[in-house]
């Protein structure tokens, strides 16, 4: 099921400096490790320093003690930079809450996400079996890149979309750095670059790889060659960015298909010009929406968010005014279910469920729900979450 | 076994012994067969054709572009030749060589000289120039590292540098004070001996430095919005005028703005350090408008500050220009005169807000800094830094000076021949420090960044350097001493 150690790519991201960095003159990475194998290490020192006395007792060469204190020296350095390390000290699984098997899944899911596979995201979820909010979190997320956000919306618990996470200093650094991923992905670069700064401001170091790269990407897209560059050098220093760096930086090195990736990210960038207080989701949906009105993953984080609210009037209005006023060709069922809600209650005209209710078996099976409302029969449906959850 | 030991051991000494020579006569190989190029060497930071103080650190840079498998620079004035230290694309220069190719330069240029092997060849770039100025500068600068949005910051820490050589220490940070805001150092007349700076959140304050011994003031009373944000000594240092304001924080949706920072509110007061009196008169605190950015004048006759009416509502944030105004004010008795003289009207649809004026200590000069709209010029690509002669009102757009980023957080130095800024010229997202030479006629040079000892330093440096200070001599306490002032009683006013 868990095909390789995603804890290794996870640390990847939050490559910090290290003694290798000051003897080498490039970054590594620290490795994680468990308390188990840092009492293991810790033993090992305490073995050696124990030795010494003995060499000494023993009369032994003091060329051979020397060499002792040099792996005492090596050991400890080790120690230090790899198992006692900021990184073992700043990122540990209670933080998400979990215990480390279960942190080696909640990992799978977002590295997951992190290359791309957005399909793998959606298998690991079901095949991991816990639940958290960043699984949810990137659940949605790559649901929401292949057009199945409205489908899976029900599917798992929490349901975490991220639109109603807010960044200060009390926010849990799980949610700070996932955060950035969400902006990013619907095209609002202000909160991508705000969201990965912060990110930064929490790690260790303050340093965040993963966050320099997608500051990167933030200003590429943005436009601002000036600032992608500043972190794309920066990320050009590390012996593991480096092939990164080359891609992405702008001219003849970057590849045809981060350009493209680049252009098709151009399309949904904020065209407006306004003043934002907060972090507050719904303007920063319904502005992208404006700018962009093909913007799917803007539209579906927005109709999906007012039915976790359970707001079916808002999600009317929304639906309406994004959705139909479009033009949108997309039938989702979810959608179907919570018009069919509206529609009910405001005792709509046969017109008016015409032209709402495209999908005829949805107004079939919510005159059956009504005759059991609040079954297990109907737990995938919108109607059971309203009524029930 | 042991024989095969020491073999091994002889061997990685000897591999260890040839690279070390490898690498000596790498570093000393000179050029030779040279191909002259028609053009300037790709360096970072830029000190090509830059005019520096005769007391200037070593200027360390960076060759960028293409890496190349040796380099060689040579720096020279009149009889004094230097090579400098060359490592990869790194170019550093000795200390003692420095110092004695400085003294030998002055009033003089520097002519730089570089040279580079790209698979086996040599070409050598047009040579550049440093300017080298008898005018040199305050020996120390004061100055604030901060994650370049403001809005959420870690370690945060206020430095105090020695600009004549690398040296730096933190004269307050987060390991003594812990992690909360603080900003802002300021001398009077920089004078090492009176300085405050503050340190925010709970149990916070002005901490005021008076010849060492550290003073914690609550300088707020009733009816401010805020305890004082923006705030200047009087020459005879008995009075600070300073800016009480409500500052609100909000983001662009268009990603090339990013951060805006304005004040709903903001009123100008006077605070007498002798007898801990605020002073307030409604000419510096209109409830119609927001007054802020207060300065005295080098002779403590004037204040000057900045003014705007004040907005309905933040929706026309752009409207929310300031002009350029001043005061009377009698140092003696503490009173501000009847009228308020409007020096720059700014103007709707143009750059003509004002911000952060500061006084020449001659008092020939006043720099001030532009842009569109609003109070916080450092998120502004537009802000731009210009003068006022006091004498004539002419004023200089510093065209030389300027950048397509942000250009502003200005202070002079004591011989009113430099000014230092704040800058993101270089990514527009990384404020960094940089020096201008002006001279008696106010023509400016190029100016150039504050040297770092490792030439790669800014490039790894992912904090903002803010709200530069210059001043003649070393301050005289320590981030403890900053620590134990935040935990005694606050005088209040």
């Amino acid at each position: 099921m868990l095909s390789y150690p995603y804890h290794y790519y996870w640390q990847e991201q939050n490559v910090l400096f290290s003694d290798v960095y000051r003897l080498f003159g490039h970054f590594y990475y620290y490795q994680y490790a468990g308390p188990i194998l840092q009492c293991v290490a810790f033993v090992v020192i305490l073995l050696v320093i124990g030795h010494i006395p003995y060499l000494v007792l023993r009369r032994m060469r003091l060329r051979r003690c020397a060499i002792v204190v040099l792996i005492l020296v090596f050991i400890s350095d080790i120690y230090y930079t790899y198992l006692h390390s900021p990184f073992n000290h700043n990122y540990k699984p209670y933080q998400y809450g979990l215990s480390h098997r279960d942190f080696e899944k909640t990992l799978s899911v977002e590295m997951e996400y992190y290359f791309g596979n957005y399909h793998n995201v959606l298998q690991n979820v079901h095949n991991v079996g816990i639940q958290n909010v960043v699984i949810s979190f990137y659940y949605y997320l790559a649901s929401a890149h292949l057009g199945l956000l409205p489908d899976n919306l029900l599917k798992i618990s929490p349901k975490e979309l991220g639109t109603l996470q807010t960044i200060g200093e009390d926010t849990a650094l799980a949610i700070i750095n996932m955060m950035n991923d969400l902006y990013y992905s619907v095209g609002d670069m202000t909160y991508a670059e705000r969201a990965a700064m912060m990110s930064c401001v929490f790690s260790p170091n303050n340093i965040n790889m993963k966050m320099l790269k997608r500051l990167a990407e933030v200003n590429l897209v943005s436009g601002d060659t000036l600032a992608a560059m500043k972190y794309i050098r920066y990320l050009s220093k590390s012996s593991i960015y480096r092939e990164w760096a080359v891609e992405h930086t702008p001219g003849h090195t970057m590849s045809e298909r981060v350009r493209m990736d680049i252009e098709s990210k151009r399309r949904y960038l904020n065209n407006s010009d306004t003043l934002r207080l907060g972090d507050n989701c719904r303007v920063i949906l319904t502005e992208l929406l404006k700018s962009n009105p093909r913007n799917e993953i803007a539209l579906d984080y927005l109709l999906c968010t007012d039915l976790l609210l359970k707001d079916i009037e808002l999600f009317k209005r929304d639906y309406d005014k994004y959705y139909l006023e479009r033009g949108l060709e997309r039938q989702k069922e979810l959608y179907q279910q919570a018009l069919v809600i509206y529609l009910a209650g405001t005792d709509a005209t046969e017109e008016q469920w015409s032209k709402y209710i495209t999908m005829p078996y949805v107004k079939k099976r919510f005159a059956e729900y009504n005759k059991c409302r609040g079954s297990q029969d109907f737990k995938e449906t919108y109607w059971y979450y309203f009524d029930k959850e | 076994m042991r024989r095969n030991i020491n073999k091994v051991i002889y061997v990685v000494f000897q591999s260890f012994a040839t690279v070390a020579v490898a690498l000596i006569l790498s570093c000393a190989r000179k050029p030779v067969n040279v191909t002259q190029l028609d053009a300037l060497p790709d360096i970072y930071p830029d000190y090509k054709e830059v005019t520096v103080p005769v007391n200037i650190a070593p200027l360390n840079f960076l060759i960028r572009g293409d890496s190349c498998d040796a380099l060689n620079v040579v720096a020279e004035c009149n009889d004094v030749v230097v090579y400098a230290d060359c490592e990869s694309d790194e170019v550093t220069f000795d200390m003692r060589d420095w110092k004695r190719l400085m003294s030998e330069s002055v009033g003089c240029s520097i002519r730089v000289t570089v040279s580079k092997s790209l698979n086996g060849e040599w070409v050598q770039y047009k040579p550049f120039h440093i300017m080298v100025s008898s005018d040199s500068i305050d020996s120390y600068l004061t100055y604030r590292m901060i994650e370049p949005d403001y809005e959420v910051y870690s370690r945060l820490r206020i430095v105090e540098r020695c600009v004549e050589n690398f040296w730096e220490r933190s004269i307050c940070d987060y390991e003594s004070v812990g992690n909360r805001c603080m900003n802002c150092h300021t001398y009077n007349s920089h004078d090492s001996r009176q300085s405050f700076l503050y340190v925010r959140g709970e149990g916070g304050g002005m901490i005021l430095n008076q010849n060492g011994n550290l003073r914690k003031l609550a300088l707020k009373t009733e009816e401010m919005v805020s305890g004082s944000v923006y705030a200047q000594f009087s020459p005879n240092g008995r009075w600070l005028v300073f800016s009480t304001n409500k500052i609100i924080p909000a983001f662009h949706a268009r990603p090339s703005k990013r951060l805006e920072v304005f004040d709903t509110k903001s009123d100008i007061y006077i605070a007498d350090m002798a007898s801990n009196k605020v002073v307030r008169n409604p000419l510096l605190a209109d409830s119609t408008h927001l007054e802020t950015f207060p300065t005295f004048s080098s002779d403590g006759k004037i204040i000057y500050f900045c003014s705007a009416e004040r907005l309905p509502h933040i929706g026309n944030i752009d409207s929310l220009q300031y002009d350029l105004c001043r005061v009377s004010f009698d140092e003696r008795t503490g009173e501000i005169g009847d009228t308020i003289e409007t020096l720059i009207k700014s103007k709707k649809g143009e750059k003509q807000s004002v911000c952060h004026p500061r006084v020449s200590p001659d008092g020939e000069f006043l720099l001030y800094t532009v842009a569109d709209y609003g109070t916080f010029p450092i998120w502004h690509p537009e802000a731009d830094l210009q003068m006022m002669n006091l004498r004539n009102s002419t004023i200089y757009k510093l065209e030389s000076v300027n950048s397509s980023k942000s250009d502003t957080y200005h202070s002079w130095s004591s011989n009113s021949r430099w000014f230092v800024f704040a800058s993101k010229r270089d990514d527009g997202l990384y404020g960094k420090l940089y020096f201008c030479h002006i001279d008696d006629n106010g023509t400016t040079s190029k100016p150039f960044v504050l040297p770092q000892e490792s030439p790669s330093f800014y490039d790894y440096c992912l904090k903002s350097f803010n709200v530069p200070e210059m001043g003649k001599s070393r301050l005289p306490f320590t981030p403890e001493d900053v620590a134990y002032a935040i935990k005694s009683d606050a005088e209040s006013f």
